[in-house]
């Protein structure tokens, strides 16, 4: 299952956390998010993106 | 006293502001040319951190805006939050008068600067956009005080 959380602090400062992508596919899918926001967002990486990055490194 | 505070937001989206505002205890009042303040600029604010006439706001706009927010129940006359074009500013400015029953406005969302206001927002604006994407959605308080906003597909 693929899973955006966005966490919204106190002050209105929001953080954006993903699980279930892989690969630039993450940053793909929360790029209209971020533009919504009207600002960059903190994000965090998953061991699934560094994963899929290593991967096509090695093929 | 007219201490116009400007609010750190500027907001592209009346469907998600009415969304939060309803749930903050607030209605959104569409397309009126003015909102209750003090009704006069006296240049009494030194604040330079929050003060609108500080903060590059012109004191012709005190009191005009495109929209309001006005709270539930609210009383003859008691202060409102001008949603105000800005220019040089994307959006709409929440402007409103901090002094006297002003308070009552921080007081329902969050304390100065209006907090809780942007907090809802945000979470109205990630949900839309979230529900845009196809993701289901659903919207929690954490016991920390934040808001979650959960896209699942």
């Amino acid at each position: 299952m693929k899973q955006i959380d966005v966490i919204i602090d106190e002050t209105g400062n929001p953080t954006i956390h993903t699980s279930g992508f892989t690969g630039g596919e993450c940053a793909k899918e929360t790029a209209a998010l971020e533009k919504a926001l009207g600002a960059k967002t903190k994000d965090t990486k998953t061991p699934e993106f560094f994963k899929a990055t290593v991967g096509r490194i090695t093929q | 006293m007219s201490h116009v505070a400007d609010v750190d937001l500027h907001i592209t989206d009346l469907d998600a502001l009415g969304a939060a505002a309803e749930a903050a205890g607030f209605e959104l009042v569409r397309d009126v040319k003015t909102y209750n303040w003090f009704g006069s600029f006296l240049n009494d604010w030194n604040d330079t951190d929050r003060a609108a006439i500080h903060r590059g706001i012109p004191e012709e706009l005190f009191g005009t805006c495109d929209h309001k927010l006005r709270r539930k129940g609210a009383s003859e006359g008691e202060y409102e939050i001008g949603l105000t074009r800005v220019p040089g500013r994307e959006g709409y400015t929440p402007l409103y008068d901090s002094y006297g029953n002003g308070k009552q406005l921080e007081r329902a969302l969050g304390g100065a600067g209006l907090p809780a206001l942007k907090q809802g927002y945000a979470a109205q604006v990630s949900a839309k956009q979230l529900r845009k994407q196809g993701y289901s959605v659903r919207i929690t308080q954490q016991t920390d005080g934040k808001l979650r906003v959960r896209g699942s597909r």
